[in-house]
């Protein structure tokens, strides 16, 4: 799983795994069914405790992109996440309040994001890993 | 004894007229990586050497695995692994030998273990420790200390002076130790990266005492690394309520800060000011800010 | 730099003053009121009080560089000083301070007791030997020529000393009366030329070899890591054999064994067959062989030294501290002491044992000549003692030996030990000893006894209730402290005991009555039987103290 961590983001560690799990699940580079590395493998791959890797794996159990079984591992979920409407509504309010006034901060318009919008969609469906830096954050 | 496996309480400990450790209390509990951090002479070497009994407490206690490292060592070292900052091993004695006599301490020796690791780091079983460099002899100090599966490792600073290979290797064996079967680690360092890769709590030590103390993440989340920018242009640093190192210049400022974001949004707006972006602090920034000499502000 | 050596050396300074002092003082009031001929004796026995010293180096410099051989001073090399000059203040140094010293105890024993004690020429003598021996000290490549050139300059220095001393043959007394002095210890100026140009030339060599070592290229450069204590490495590595991993009490014993006990057992061995070798090559050679016998006397002094530092305290930068290494392994205090003495008992005995068995061949079978006839009279008045004992006192008496070695590497351990930990303290309580010993002594002299006698009244009135009363604190500390268990201070109490009945049945043998006599003396008598108690609590009680400071 091709995963990096930046110290010096500022983002705890186990954040950015869950953001980078949810971008490759999403873009389609994980498959629903496959199957997370172990906590070990994972941990030593990336140095860091393996706890945070635990935590990073609960948090994306609980928002619903994977799966635990018992005693096999971890695994992408098929689907819809299970969390309820308002749940997911929360969310995105979050993210696009952010983007937002990120966005004013910028000079850009409305239009402009949602110009904005459509490529990046359009991007992340082709799947180019050359893009992956930018979704880090 | 409760779920603690460490647990330090009000330590004190003088050398003299020289305060080492003031107060300090310190718990770890099972399956945990402990990190402790601060500025040469804070006192880190000396509080795991309480740990390990090389130290006595002279005033507050120390148990580990609820017993006194003092009057029962053999209880606390048998289920202990320690690599010291010296790396004190015996010149005259080979890295086999090494092994052998550690292996009749600790009767829950893993040989095959052992052996996986000495080939792993390419150690040379028939050398003398004394023909060892220093990176090596770091290594077989670490084969000696987890290969007997300790259920508690103490690391004090294993990093220093060796090269990024070793020091792979030292990460990678605190990663096992973790991993496998949930044993704890505590480890101080200097590298602040080091510490927030491989710490799940962190704990700052400061002329003695601990200033900070508590989960990695939780830590981070109280400070704060925002950018401002102002209206106006100053000369010197503006003085914000809970900024501890401001850095930059005339409009634009960096500014590390504790407390509440809104509260400082508030401070800022109030000098005509606004926030153009704001991230949690990283380790090394926090103990910059609070050890760093020119506590209140900095210019750049 | 003089201040950096002088804080360095102070302590034992002072102590080479104290003792020298006390001592001459000492032995002339003990024989004050005597005869006129044991009088010059006592004369001379504090003369060479007041030189023995100066016979030893500085042991504080040389812990700055664990005794390795080497400019101990290495940490100065990257001060803007020149070489010659950093050798030269403390050569200039360590030839002052022993004459200085000398010169101030000679003076006062001179005042004191009338004696014509030479001043200037003993303390050039002593000037000159100790440059020759800091200059070996210095330069020597490795271990083994720092010790033979030590010893080397010291005899050739003492054999020099006692020809120039005896030159004048007295009938009816000892070689060197007193009153002669005078004469003796006018030395012509070719002498001052010789102590001179032997001066010179130390220093020469040491400025040689340390800007050899300045430079890095020679091995007795800048100890790169910590070092192990004691023993050199070819002697420790000569035995190989596989460390034990069934118990951590066998992995120990390897460990005492392989890095102190069968080296000590080697060079034991190594000198106990020097010695009829020294005296059969000396044997054509006349005044050589004369002095065979010091070699022999030198090797017993170096086996009883094997015996020191058992608990392996090392030095580093004038600062001393135990392995910790040893301190982290899962293994109980007391059970660690016992074992270290243990190990070191059994190895120090066989080889005191060989060297006494190859000095007692030597002397009664190789050697030949006046002296050798002297030293087998004696050795035949030994005999017949022993051959006067019955089997029973024959055992008590290889038992208090064996048992008192044991007892005696344990306290001097033990003191080592509390020594790295509290030197303070140490220096203090010590000098309170020495002190009230002095006192008992001087009002012992003053109130009119005299003799050998005189010198039993301070053990009487300080070492025996010091040894009372260090048996009952220490047996509190260690049970307070959980130290020992049960089982172990029952085993001391036993090898106490036994110790004990040898040691009554040794005084029998020797002749003392302890049923009729008074209390106090019977308690004085019997107060070294306590000693190997002491021994056993004391022993893990400061190692306890240095492996949890």
């Amino acid at each position: 799983m091709d995963i990096t961590i930046n110290l010096a983001d500022g983002v705890p560690i186990y954040r950015q795994i869950v953001n980078q799990v949810k971008y490759l699940a999403a873009s389609g580079l994980l498959r629903p069914g496959e199957e997370l590395p172990p906590i070990r493998t994972l941990a030593l791959q990336l140095k860091v405790t393996p706890n945070t890797i635990v935590k990073a794996y609960d948090e994306l159990e609980r928002s619903g992109v994977v799966h635990k079984r018992q005693g096999s591992g971890t695994f992408v979920s098929e689907g819809r996440p299970r969390l309820a409407q308002r749940e997911r509504q929360r969310i995105i309010d979050q993210r696009i309040d952010a983007l937002l006034a990120e966005a004013h901060q910028l000079n850009f318009t409305v239009d402009d994001i949602l110009r904005m919008l459509r490529e990046r969609r359009a991007v992340m469906e082709s799947g180019t890993s050359g893009e992956l830096a930018k979704v880090r954050r | 004894m409760g779920q603690f496996i460490v647990d330090v309480n009000d330590l004190s400990r003088s050398f003299g007229r020289k305060t080492a450790l003031d107060g300090v209390c310190f718990r770890a509990a099972v399956g945990q990586v402990y990190g402790l951090v601060g500025a040469n002479g804070a006192g880190k070497t000396t509080l795991l050497k309480h740990l390990l009994g090389l130290l006595r407490a002279q005033s507050g206690s120390v148990r580990v695995f609820g017993l006194d490292p003092v009057r029962d060592p053999v209880g606390v070292l048998s289920r202990v692994g320690y690599l010291s900052e010296e790396r004190e091993l015996p010149e005259w004695m080979r890295v086999d030998e090494l092994m052998r006599y550690t292996q009749a301490y600790h009767p829950t020796w893993d040989a095959s273990y052992a052996r996986e690791l000495i080939e792993m780091f390419g150690l040379d079983p028939s050398k003398k420790i004394k023909e060892l460099s220093k990176g090596m002899r770091a290594q077989a100090g670490l084969v000696a200390a987890v290969a007997h599966r300790p259920e508690l490792l103490i690391l004090d600073e294993p990093s220093s002076g060796l090269d990024a290979v070793v020091r792979r290797d030292i990460l990678d064996a605190i990663v096992r130790t973790v991993a496998d079967d949930g044993r704890t680690v505590i480890f101080s360092s200097h590298l602040l990266e080091e510490v927030e890769r491989m710490s799940d709590h962190v704990t700052m030590l400061q002329d003695g005492r601990v200033t900070l103390s508590g989960e990695l993440d939780d830590v981070r989340r109280g400070y704060h690394r925002t950018r401002v920018r102002f209206v106006e242009s100053f000369d010197h640093p503006p003085v914000i309520d809970a900024a501890l190192v401001m850095e930059g210049g005339g409009r634009t400022w960096s500014v590390i800060h504790n407390g509440s974001l809104e509260q400082f949004h508030r401070s800022v707006l109030a000098l005509g000011g606004e926030v153009v972006e704001s991230r949690d602090a990283t380790l090394e920034e926090i103990f910059l800010a609070r050890a760093g000499r020119n506590r209140q502000v900095v210019a750049a | 730099m003089l201040w950096e050596i002088w804080r360095v050396t102070r302590v034992e300074a002072a102590w080479r003053l104290a003792l020298g002092i006390v001592g001459g003082l000492a032995v002339l009031a003990v024989f004050s009121s005597q005869r006129e001929v044991i009088k010059d004796f006592s004369a001379a026995i504090a003369l060479i009080l007041i030189v023995l010293p100066h016979f030893v180096g500085w042991l504080s410099l040389a812990k700055l560089n664990s005794g390795r051989p080497g400019f101990p001073l290495y940490l100065l090399y990257t001060r803007p000083v020149r070489t010659a000059v950093l050798v030269a203040v403390p050569m200039a140094y360590l030839t002052a301070l022993p004459a200085a010293i000398y010169l101030v105890s000679a003076l006062l024993l001179r005042v004191t007791s009338g004696y014509p004690f030479p001043l200037l020429p003993a303390a050039a003598w002593i000037a000159a030997l100790n440059l020759v021996v800091a200059a070996t000290n210095w330069s020597a490549r490795n271990r083994a020529i720092q010790m033979l050139g030590v010893m080397f300059a010291t005899s050739a220095w003492l054999v020099l000393a006692i020809h120039r001393l005896t030159a004048v043959e007295i009938p009816g007394s000892y070689d060197w009366p007193p009153h002669l002095w005078p004469t003796l210890f006018d030395f012509p100026l070719t002498d001052y030329a010789l102590i001179g140009a032997i001066g010179l030339a130390s220093f020469g060599v040491a400025v040689a070899s340390v800007a050899r070592q300045r430079h890095g290229d020679a091995p007795a450069a800048m100890p790169r890591t910590v070092d192990f204590p004691g023993f050199p490495e070819d002697v420790v590595n000569l035995f190989r054999f596989p460390c034990p991993t069934s118990s951590a009490t066998r992995a120990q014993l390897w460990f005492e064994m392989k890095s102190s006990g069968l080296p000590v057992l080697t060079m034991g061995l190594g000198l106990a067959i020097s010695i009829p070798l020294v005296f059969a090559i000396t044997r054509p050679i006349g005044f050589a062989h004369d002095y065979a016998p010091s070699w022999a006397g030198l090797c017993m002094l170096f086996v009883l030294m094997f015996g020191v530092n058992a608990f392996g305290i090392r030095w580093r930068q004038g600062r001393a501290f135990a392995s910790a290494f040893e301190a982290t392994q899962p293994y109980g205090t007391a059970r660690l002491a016992g074992l270290k003495v243990l190990v070191r008992s059994v190895c120090v005995l066989p080889a005191m044992i060989a060297v006494g068995l190859s000095v007692w061949a030597s002397l009664s079978f190789i050697a030949v000549g006046k002296g050798a006839e002297y030293l087998r009279s004696w050795l035949h008045v030994i005999e017949d003692a022993v051959q006067t004992l019955t089997d029973y006192q024959q055992v008590a008496l290889a038992v208090v030996a064996s048992i008192g070695v044991a007892v005696m590497i344990a306290l001097i351990a033990a003191i080592m030990a509390l020594a790295a930990r509290y030197p303070r303290p140490l220096n203090i309580a010590t000098s309170l000893y020495l002190l009230s010993w002095g006192l008992v002594l001087v009002l012992l002299a003053l109130a009119g006894r005299r003799g050998i006698g005189l010198l039993f009244g301070p053990t009487r009135f300080i070492d025996a209730p010091a040894i009372v009363l260090a048996t009952v604190y220490l047996s509190w500390r260690v049970f307070s402290e959980r130290l020992l268990t049960l089982r172990s201070a029952c085993g001391a109490v036993l090898v106490s005991a036994a110790f004990g009945a040898a040691w009554i049945t040794v005084l029998r043998a020797a002749g003392v009555q302890l049923a009729g006599a008074p209390t106090m003396d019977a308690v004085w008598m019997l107060s070294p039987a306590l000693l190997p108690l002491i021994a056993s609590f004391l022993a893990p009680w400061s190692l306890s103290r240095i492996r949890h400071v």
